[in-house]
């Protein structure tokens, strides 16, 4: 027994001087970074393909344009010791968020992104805490900031990045007629659907006539965003009417609309599905599942929220001394919302993407201006 | 060790086989940080940094209150582990009975309006009645059918998932018409249901020894939950006849039935405190933290609950220590991702091996301890 413990001991032993033998000097001596910017991602943390790789993205440019590196990167992004960026993971709700956020503040970061609505609360607490720490929020509102907050939040101009997908469903349809399933009635879904329909009617004289485009919510509650069956109940009967194209802004309910055009698909009709906010065609194609891949084979874009922009353009304020506080969109001027291009839909949208682009540029020239609400879409100047 | 030693000295050894049981957890904890600087060295980041980084991160003042506050929902999962493995049921289920258990609470604490000395039981009981209505079906199924618990508690715990989804979408839906968010959630609970901080009371006494928890970690009356959850458990089990019927049956049903103990009510009893017991991991967050109930709840407290009952033998007071160690566990990962390059997807691993390690030293030590003893006595 006695040759046990001191057999265990000695190896401990052994093992933490061989360790400590292997320390290698941290390196030469950096210099001070000038500016340290920390973000959060939400659980899931990188390789989503959604929001957190999108965020990530924000960071490498921040480090290109700025001559910063990404501190204990694994790809080794690093242009210079000018800007220090770092993001980390929660593993765990409860507490951990806020650990993160007040880790970041206490190690002196001058900017901090929480990505996604869950960081509300946290950063909320954190940012009363500490009042000179700049804060950012992706896809969250706060109420009852101010230019003065030393938070901003970062939404983006769905209805502009709607219009290029309705001109992509327009100049695609063969059957002159589209459809589009909102979430929850309210403004917010409303700006999607106006900006589609006028993106359609705008590119494709057919889908002026009424009822050509189709236009249907789950409901009014919030339920709407949760709601596969409905969402595949009304993609059915859209279809059924010979739509060909339908894009979705519901949320979860998405993934019914996937399925009814899928299921339609393999019953010989050839129709598309347009994702929303991420690059939905993309995280199908990248499932294990095979029947998930097929199912991502009919989505023919999908309509970008560009959270890598936002993280940069706001990281870029910060360094140049244009910080605000309050509330921020990011439209398609500065790129902040745009269509999914990826390796699997390139081929079957390469032909329209000039057409889309020319749109993209008369609406940042305010050629076009794209209406927000059904109103403004009644006295909408089609060409 | 000889046989001529042990005649000479019959009892001389007993204190060195003490010695290894009380050692193990610590060896094996040591073992722990040995296998995490291996790791890290594999990756080719300084293991000493690694060891710096977690030790500074964790044993700050932040960070000693972070692991002590982030203990308490690991302590209470542990314990309504350990009162189940005690009684030989494998109650997989507390995942589902303190998803469950929260929406309770958290429904009690949005919709009615009491007084706070009455609401804050209430909450506490609506948990606990959550998570008892969660194992009842298990339970019933176990004693009168024989069906095995850990097949209907891990359903449970789907169906567990789904409902709560379901609630909270529809009926008890907080988000709807009052704001933008896309957070689903319950209505925010009542001020009166709201846990109180009791940082006063903790710091008042910490202060003693110049140690403060800061305004931002939670200090509330989970803190006390907790501690009258492993109290009450210690006592029942090892203080009253019920505990000794419990532990009879945990360790040989046949045994029991023909000492005269009642089987099927001793495993309901058992059972139903188990689910209790579950229904009060989610107070935290849900009664303190956030002050809602929302399906993005922290998920795997329970199965994280599974190990920390196993590394302290099912020993109330013992979980109480074993929960500490996962919230340093965890602590140290963020500590990890903060100040070294480990990548966040090896952390998990990392944890996952140090746990590993930290019950595996355990258990071979204890069993060495245990073939010595017999060895001695023949």
């Amino acid at each position: 027994m006695k040759k046990f413990t001191v057999g265990i001991l000695v190896a401990l032993l052994a093992v933490s001087l061989v360790l400590s033998g292997c320390t290698q000097p941290s390196g030469p001596t950096t210099t001070e970074p000038k500016y340290k910017i920390g973000l959060v991602f939400d659980i899931g943390g990188r390789g989503d393909h959604s929001f957190n790789d999108s965020a990530y993205n924000g960071l490498v440019r921040l480090a290109e344009e700025f001559e910063g590196y990404i501190k204990d990167d694994p790809d080794n992004v690093n242009y210079g010791t000018e800007v220090e960026l770092k993001y980390l993971e929660p593993k765990e709700g409860g507490q951990d968020r806020e650990q993160l956020l007040r880790t970041l503040a206490e190690e002196g970061y001058d900017l901090i992104f929480g990505i996604g609505f869950m960081f509300t609360d946290p950063m909320i607490n954190v940012a009363k805490d500490f009042p000179d720490t700049k804060f950012a929020i992706v896809d969250g509102t706060i109420d009852g900031l101010d230019e003065q907050s030393n938070i901003v939040c970062l939404n983006f101009k769905q209805n502009e990045g709607s219009f290029l997908v309705g001109a992509i469903a327009g100049l695609k349809t063969q059957t002159n007629k589209v459809g589009f399933v909102g979430g929850m009635q309210s403004t917010l879904i409303e700006q999607f659907e106006v900006g589609y329909k006028a993106g359609a009617m705008y590119v494709n004289p057919n889908l002026r006539e009424a009822g050509n485009i189709l236009s249907q919510y789950i409901g009014t509650t919030g339920d709407a965003f949760k709601d596969p069956a409905r969402g595949t109940e009304i993609a059915s009967t859209f279809l059924n009417q010979d739509a060909d194209v339908i894009y979705h802004a519901s949320g979860a309910s998405g993934a019914g609309v996937f399925q009814a055009v899928y299921d339609a698909f393999k019953n010989g009709k050839d129709v598309w599905a347009i994702g929303v906010d991420s690059d939905q065609g993309l995280v199908y194609k990248s499932s294990d599942d095979p029947e998930q891949q097929a199912m991502g084979d009919r989505i023919m874009t999908s309509m970008l929220k560009r959270v890598d922009t936002s993280v940069y353009l706001t990281g870029k304020d910060l360094m140049e001394g244009q910080w605000k506080g309050g509330y921020r969109d990011f439209g398609l001027d500065v790129d902040g919302v745009g269509y999914a291009v990826n390796d699997y839909n390139r081929s079957l949208i390469e032909d329209v993407m000039p057409q889309v682009d020319e749109l993209k540029q008369k609406i940042i020239n305010g050629e076009i201006v794209v209406p927000t609400n059904n109103e403004e879409l009644q006295t909408f100047q089609l060409p | 060790m000889t046989q001529e030693q042990v005649k000479v000295q019959p009892k001389s050894m007993e204190w060195k086989y003490r010695l290894i049981e009380s050692l193990a957890p610590v060896l094996g904890f040591l073992f722990a940080m040995v296998v995490m600087m291996v790791t890290v060295q594999f990756i080719g980041e300084s293991p000493i940094k690694a060891l710096s980084a977690i030790l500074t991160f964790s044993f700050s003042q932040a960070g000693i209150a972070y692991i002590v506050s982030q203990s308490i929902p690991l302590i209470i999962a542990g314990e309504a582990n350990a009162i189940a493995f005690q009684a030989g049921v494998f109650n997989i289920g507390v995942e589902g009975q303190y998803l469950f258990g929260a929406l309770c609470a958290g429904v009690a604490g949005a919709y009615l309006n009491l007084p706070t000395y009455i609401h804050i039981p209430v909450v506490i009981l609506a948990g606990m009645l959550g998570g008892m209505i969660w194992i009842l079906i298990p339970a019933l199924l176990k004693i009168y059918k024989g069906v095995h618990e850990v097949i209907s508690t891990i359903m449970m715990n789907q169906i567990a998932s789904a409902v709560i989804l379901y609630l909270v979408n529809g009926p008890f839906n907080g988000v709807r018409g009052v704001s933008q968010s896309f957070n689903l959630r319950t209505p925010y609970m009542e001020p009166t249901a709201v846990f109180p901080s009791l940082h006063n009371v903790i710091n008042s006494v910490t202060g003693l020894f110049g140690f403060k928890f800061p305004h931002y970690v939670a200090v509330d009356l989970s803190w006390l939950i907790a501690l009258i959850v492993v109290v009450v458990l210690w006592f029942l089990l090892f203080k009253t006849s019920l505990g000794l019927r419990i532990r009879w049956i945990g360790q040989n049903i046949s045994a029991s039935v023909y000492a005269g103990v009642d089987v099927k009510k001793t495993l309901l009893v058992t059972m139903l405190i188990s689910g209790a017991i579950a229904g009060l991991v989610g107070l935290q967050e849900v009664a303190y933290i956030s002050k809602f109930f929302t399906p993005n709840i922290t998920r795997g407290l329970g199965f994280t609950g599974l190990a920390v009952a196993l590394l302290a033998r099912n020993n109330p007071l013992g979980v109480i220590a074993s929960g500490l160690l996962f919230s340093f566990l965890s602590r140290a990962g963020y500590g990890l991702q903060m100040y070294t390059k480990v990548p966040n997807s090896l952390i998990g691993i990392i944890s996952g091996l140090m746990i590993l390690s930290v019950v595996v030293i355990d258990q071979i030590l204890r069993r060495y301890a245990r073939t010595l003893r017999r060895r001695e006595v023949g």
